[in-house]
């Protein structure tokens, strides 16, 4: 019963998904300068439809409801209510149902909140994060839908792995989503940007509090999984430098030096290439780190649930989506003047860029080089501490002097 | 500053290393460049000020405590079995006891440690668990962690087969809870910036 209303339910939203698109379209051509507001009901009806679809999983899940397959593996009727509940999101089938809430949610608020912003561009960024809502909706209904049945009915579940059976897991998977899926609508707006040429200060007013938000919460998120290993999983240390750790980290060092760059192009209008750039890598890694994490290509004693069958589909969607956005950024790509005097607050911005871009590689490359190794060379190898404490301490005492900025001056750019 | 600090951190620790003196005068100069920020800034109940220095001082308190905490950890692996005892140059390891408890979906092997510290003659009991969870069948190791102001003592126990022996992994971690403290204040910084959000988006 809860199975067939929860599939249902994620039908309609996909169908909705098709609509928003649709309309969007359709409402480009109308010359009146508001959104439709046949797009503010149809959103609303898409966030009602998928927000009530995962409380009919919660629900499968408080009430045991062995029928579905997801609430068969991953619950017991003797678990606590409290471990009951979280563990919802405790697995890759009702995670990715959380993680398309998320998207659906921000792209309604969105669309909400940014009423001052020029109507093409606000459309454009419904239409492209509807695209990627549409892709996770199909991913999920093909490949991982928490709601499968299965006959005859179990009579009781397999449990919830005990390592998850921690009040960490009601935090810390929803922090870390709100902050890798929030960077889903800045790469929407970022590539609407392009599409519609809304630049400067304008567009990073639009995107400026999405960024912050999607980086308190993933800052939050990461301290919390940190917190929930050391005690938890009995690593003995604040960071371990495990695979999974990092691929949460990724995102985070460019959504950092997003939040620095937007303050160039919201009170100087320059870095706009840079900051689009940005946008773009911020979901573009979080995708990244979800399809290594899920895929089962890094092992880590972290991951919770990994399954080959799923790689295919996200790296082809990951391809499509890096591919796709790229080729707009080139097509779209102008001349832009950099000339900023050595001894300013630009400067200094653009230095922290420098140094969490520094980070974000030596991170990337200690994190899949064990890939590449395996495939080339047929040898297995592990990067642990003594690589990123080798290249990444030297390099942490200079940026700490770049924390000076504040009390530098803007200075004017020299043409 | 950083001269005085460098000092006090090897009376303290009695133990001296040249990246960590790097690491804790860099960040002192992040904490100082928070501090001066927080000084010249006119308006400083601004959030948008405020934020940014709480965020920043946030950074480089974590960088220094992390450059402590890196530099000054205390790590120990060996094997004991019930009823012996381990010195080392400032603490001693007792294992007193071992117990068995029934809980409702694991059993646990609860081991009772008595930490002695040489110095001060500060006593600690520390209760690592190995516990068998029956639904999914799971051998799971609990560290045992005591937190206090200054550092963390850190133990954890595994079996080893066909042996009374067990694994033991004892570690003194300084200024633990204060990287925790700094992390949070990192995102706190961006939090209380999100107060002001309504409003930009209205100019």
């Amino acid at each position: 019963m809860l199975s067939n209303i929860g599939t249902t339910l994620v039908i309609f939203t996909l169908f909705i998904s098709f609509f928003i698109i649709n309309a969007s379209f359709v409402d480009l051509k109308n010359t009146n300068k508001l959104v439709s507001k046949k797009l503010y009901k149809f959103s609303l009806l898409q966030s009602t439809f998928i927000i009530v679809a995962f409380f009919t999983l919660i629900t499968s899940f408080v009430v045991s409801d062995f029928s579905v397959i997801n609430v068969f593996q991953n619950s017991h009727s003797t678990k606590p209510l409290f471990y009951k509940i979280v563990g919802t999101w405790g697995n890759h089938e009702g995670s990715l149902l959380l993680w398309i809430n998320i998207l659906v949610i921000f792209s309604y608020l969105f669309l909400l909140y940014n009423k001052n912003s020029k109507k093409n561009y606000r459309l454009y960024t419904l239409v492209i994060q509807n695209l990627l809502i549409i892709v996770f909706l199909v991913f999920l209904l093909i490949n991982s839908n928490p709601f499968s049945p299965i006959y005859p009915v179990p009579v009781e579940g397999l449990g919830l792995n005990p390592i998850l059976q921690d009040p960490a897991l009601a935090v810390h998977p929803p922090l870390l989503y709100i902050g890798f899926v929030g960077s889903s609508i800045y790469f929407s707006a970022a590539t609407a940007s392009l599409l519609t040429s809304y630049k400067g200060k304008f567009f990073a007013a639009s995107i400026k509090s999405w960024v912050l938000i999607s980086w308190c919460f993933q800052t939050l998120g990461i301290i919390v999984g940190s917190i929930w290993a050391y005690y938890e999983l009995g690593w003995g240390g604040f960071w371990f430098w495990d695979p999974v750790e990092n691929a949460s980290l990724l995102p985070w060092f460019v959504i950092t030096a997003l939040m620095h760059s937007i303050i160039l192009l919201e009170k100087r209008d320059t870095a706009y290439h840079w900051t689009i750039i940005l946008c773009l890598l911020a979901f573009t890694l979080s995708v990244t780190g979800t399809f290594l994490v899920r895929s089962g290509i890094l092992n880590s004693v972290h991951t919770f649930a990994n399954d080959p069958s799923r790689g295919l589909y996200m790296l082809f969607f990951l391809s499509v989506m890096i591919l796709s956005s790229v080729s707009i950024f080139f097509k779209k790509l102008t001349k832009e003047s950099y000339n900023f005097s050595t001894y300013s607050k630009e400067t200094l911005i653009l230095v922290n860029n420098w140094f969490m871009a520094f980070f974000l590689f030596t991170v990337l490359i200690g994190t899949i080089y064990p890939i590449f190794s395996e495939v080339l060379t047929e040898t297995k190898v592990s990067v642990g501490p003594p690589y990123y404490n080798i290249v990444i301490i030297p390099l942490l005492i200079p940026f700490c002097f770049d924390g000076y900025w504040p009390n530098m001056s803007w200075v004017k750019i020299i043409t | 500053m950083a001269v005085f600090i460098n000092v006090a951190i090897y009376i303290y620790f009695s133990s001296y290393s040249i990246l960590s003196s790097l690491i804790i005068i860099s960040s002192l100069c992040l904490i100082l460049s928070s501090l001066i920020d927080a000084i010249k800034t006119k308006d400083k109940f601004n959030i948008v000020n405020f934020s940014r220095i709480t965020s920043h001082l946030g950074f480089g308190l974590m960088i220094f405590f992390i450059g402590i905490n890196h530099n000054f950890s205390i790590e120990k692996d060996f094997n004991l079995k019930v009823g012996e005892e381990r010195n080392f140059k400032d603490f001693k390891i007792n294992f007193s006891s071992l117990d068995i408890k029934e809980n409702k979906n694991y059993k646990a092997i609860v081991g009772k440690f008595l930490i002695t510290e040489k110095k001060s003659n500060n006593k600690n009991i520390l209760e690592p668990e190995i516990r068998i969870y029956n639904k999914p069948e799971t051998l799971t190791y609990e560290a045992s962690i005591r937190t206090k102001f200054s550092s963390d003592t850190y133990l954890t126990m595994s079996n080893i087969s066909r042996s009374d022996y067990y694994n033991i992994k004892f570690q003194k971690k300084p200024f633990m809870l204060w990287i925790w403290i700094s992390a949070i204040l990192i995102s706190m910084g961006g939090f209380i910036r999100l107060i002001k959000i309504k409003k930009i988006n209205e100019i």
